[in-house]
């Protein structure tokens, strides 16, 4: 079959690779008809995350066909359209049965690798480095799923394929981040990334009732997105604007009830902080460039909650400890636990609360995924999503 | 070089340990004739006392050796392992480095009193000029021989010292012909030298003994403990069960090769050693509490003496089953065996014991093994 294939920082090649097998009795394989490059899939790209090796599948957003089950799976058939979670859980361990499937504690072989730079392992991922999991990836024309019985879910045909696929992960991540908010009435939401994500954030802090969203980005085409296609009631350009002092100036001095850090560790930033960061992570002096997060932490209200979505892999400089514990701030993070929000937000595109498709810019082939990585890095074209359909000759991908 | 409790012959030499030794010096190059004079003067005098110390070392050494040998029947007290952890190993880098700062404080004193007579001494004029920021060296080497003469970085200092002093002293002999020929500079170049391989052995005597201490156990032949607990979300009876059915923990331990039940409480095992070897070793259970703890021992003739225990604890509130495993080995080698090891087989006994749990704990909670490798991951 052909996948894409992880050959070094910046290289990404389609490649002839072995298909894959039944290797466990709960495990499908999946014919592949629609997968996406994620944001997080840029860092592996950018090689900013650990044991990731040449020749490692990429991809953690896919959905499509089962085509084979292992003799223990019952709650799949061969044929079956299915969206499959980018966390891998065994459904059987106190974190699964506790709804934190991205901790699943039986998922990730390599735990030892996650446990030297974390402490403890959380659960593997679909194509996202050795560490967490070593796991083949969905960006190919077919993927193993362990544990089929707990994450894939079956996608009516009234669902078109660019609908459900992003509840593999951006829309549920995006979800989790507003839904972490603790949103009352009245609340100010402020979203650091207009990406894919903070698009999902916003429309999901929109869903759970915001009274005013503000995104921040620098990319005026995001910006109109989240203003006219997210729901966002206010947009700062950072290039442009103070965000501290707009934030204050738009919260009556309060501050953001929440904030949202839809950013991650590669934030950019105009000012001098950003050429400090970005020397010491060339330097491997930190892994991460927090430098959202700061602005974050620092708008947010008194009492407020900072929610992380965006992904951090190591080690930030110059956190604001003293921000956090004087203004009683409460900080939240976490690898989505999509298959907990994954039927809820189905039955909500489904009642057309939401329709995911609008963030698609970029409609590819597998072969052209190195150019899709291309163009979602440098944001040429406009763009802000890659899709990328691998089986042209299956069934219906609308 | 080993550890043990000897602490009478560390008392008795430390008095008559003597060790030559050379000074700091500043790294201007004005300074050099200076320098090689006062490298003279220290060598020639610290010659005589440095010489007998070297075979006490050697012999020394391998007579702990076998000493040692004789104490390798393992333990399995904790108590008795705590006491031989606390036990203070022959300290050669205080050996080494003993006495020197009194020959030396004597000699700086001298440097800084009478800087003419150590001059006259070797035969070569003093730069009046360069009194005060000599004087001013002087009292700072006395200040390091005394607060720093233990510390590994220190000695590692004094190496490079010594390297200086041998550039100094070429450097000095290719600007001034005449101390080509001087027969008391070639004497000093090879007594830095010799200093120089003393300097070393001390230093990396006191670095190895800071990493040992600092590691917890000693060096050779001494038991390695590997510990590893998980918690399994079953009841107890179910992972005593799985656990206790010896011959079907090498399907879900990876690094078991097999397991025969000879009988009741005696069964072999093998594991994978380094390099594609096999160990393998007869275990006898000591005690066999159901569904709460197995004790075991290996059996005269092992590859590897061990002894271990695993217990089953209730997790609090229907968490499951806390499985706690531990184990105390002797390899040959010690940490150095155990280091080999990791480095030919990528993990350590540890890490080993403790992938094993996590497989065990899959098995108890999924029905199988999981594992990332299929057709299309080729790494």
């Amino acid at each position: 079959m052909k996948a894409v294939c992880w050959h070094g920082s910046r290289d990404v090649v389609v490649e002839r690779v072995p298909d894959p097998r039944i290797v466990s009795a709960t495990d499908a394989i999946v014919r592949v008809t629609s997968t996406a490059i994620c944001g997080s899939d840029l860092h592996l790209y950018n090689g900013f995350i650990p044991t990731v090796e040449k020749g490692d599948i990429l991809g953690h957003e896919f959905m499509g066909e089962v085509v084979e089950i292992g003799r223990g799976v019952k709650n799949l058939h061969v044929g079956d359209r299915v969206v499959v979670p980018f966390p891998i859980a065994c459904g059987a361990c106190s974190q699964c049965n506790a709804g934190l499937t991205s901790l699943c504690e039986n998922s990730n072989p390599n735990a030892s690798m996650a446990e030297a730079l974390w402490g403890h392992s959380p659960a593997g991922l679909f194509g996202y480095s050795h560490m967490l999991g070593g796991y083949a990836g969905g960006q190919a024309e077919y993927v193993r799923v362990p544990f089929a019985d707990v994450g894939p879910l079956k996608i009516p045909a009234s669902v078109s394929d660019e609908q459900a696929l992003f509840l593999s992960d951006i829309l549920p991540t995006g979800y989790m981040g507003a839904e972490m908010c603790e949103i009352l009435p009245g609340d100010v939401i402020a979203v650091w990334g207009a990406g894919p994500v903070g698009q999902f954030a916003i429309a999901s802090a929109r869903m759970l009732g915001a009274e005013r969203i503000v995104a921040i980005d620098r990319f005026p085409y995001r910006l109109d997105m989240a203003l006219t296609r997210a729901g966002a009631t206010d947009v700062i350009n950072y290039e442009t604007v103070d965000v501290e002092e707009a934030l204050a100036e738009l919260t009556g001095g309060r501050g953001p009830d929440a904030c949202i850090d839809a950013v991650g560790m590669e934030a950019h930033s105009h000012a001098i902080p950003y050429a400090y960061d970005r020397a010491k992570q060339m330097m491997r002096l930190e892994t991460d460039r927090p430098l959202a997060l700061r602005e974050a932490i620092r708008s947010c209200r008194n009492g407020g909650t900072i929610s992380v979505i965006g992904v951090y892999g190591g080690y930030i400089d110059k956190f604001p400890m003293g921000s956090i514990m004087n203004r009683s701030l409460t900080l939240k993070s976490g690898q989505c636990h999509v298959h907990r929000y994954m039927k809820p937000l189905l039955e909500r595109i489904e009642r057309g609360d939401i329709d995911p498709s609008f963030i698609i810019t970029h409609r590819l082939s597998l072969d052209e995924a190195p150019q899709g990585y291309d163009t979602f890095l440098h944001k040429h074209e406009r763009c802000m999503k890659v899709v990328m359909k691998p089986a042209t000759d299956g069934i219906a991908t609308q | 070089m080993v550890h043990t409790r000897d602490t009478s012959a560390r008392g008795s030499s430390s008095d008559r340990i003597r060790e030559a030794s050379t000074e700091a010096k500043p790294l201007e190059i004005r300074d050099r004739i200076t320098d090689v004079r006062m490298a003279c003067v220290v060598q020639l005098i610290a010659t005589n006392s440095s010489r007998g110390d070297t075979n006490r070392m050697g012999t020394t050494t391998t007579h702990e050796t076998t000493k040692m040998r004789r104490h390798r029947s393992l333990r399995t007290s904790g108590q008795s392992h705590e006491r031989r952890g606390a036990a203070r190993p022959i300290d050669l880098g205080s050996r080494l480095t003993h006495g020197i700062q009194w020959r030396r404080f004597a000699l700086n004193l001298t440097e800084i009193l009478a800087p003419n007579a150590l001059a006259k001494a070797i035969g070569w004029n003093d730069d009046k000029d360069k009194r005060a920021p000599r004087s001013a060296t002087e009292a700072f080497e006395i200040w390091f021989d005394t607060w720093a003469r233990r510390q590994a970085p220190w000695l590692w200092a004094r190496v490079g010292n010594d390297i200086l002093d041998l550039a100094l002293i070429r450097w000095a002999q290719f600007s001034n012909r005449k101390l080509r020929k001087n027969g008391g500079v070639a004497l000093t170049k090879a007594l830095v030298r010799e200093s120089m391989v003393r300097d070393a052995i001390a230093a990396t005597w006191v670095t190895g003994a800071a990493f040992r201490s600092r590691r917890g156990l000693g060096g050779l032949e001494r038991e390695q403990r590997a510990t590893a607990v998980i918690t399994i979300a079953c009841r107890r009876e179910v992972a005593y069960a799985q656990f206790r059915d010896f011959e079907k923990l090498p399907t879900i331990m990876s690094h078991l090769l097999s397991v025969e039940t000879i009988d009741e409480r005696r069964s072999r095992w093998r594991v994978k050693g380094p390099a594609g070897s096999t160990i393998s070793w007869e275990a006898e259970i000591i005690e066999d509490c159901v569904n709460e703890s197995i004790v075991w021992r290996s059996r005269e003739g092992s590859d590897i003496q061990n002894t271990g225990s695993v217990r089953f604890v209730d997790a609090p509130a229907g968490r499951g089953t806390e499985v706690h495993v531990s184990m105390r080995y002797c390899v040959p080698g010690g940490k150095l065996g155990v280091a080999v090891a990791k480095l030919l087989m990528g993990e350590d006994p540890t890490q080993q014991l403790r992938g094993d749990l996590r497989r065990l704990k899959q098995v108890l909670e999924t029905g199988d093994v999981v594992l990332a490798k299929s057709g299309g991951m080729p790494s």
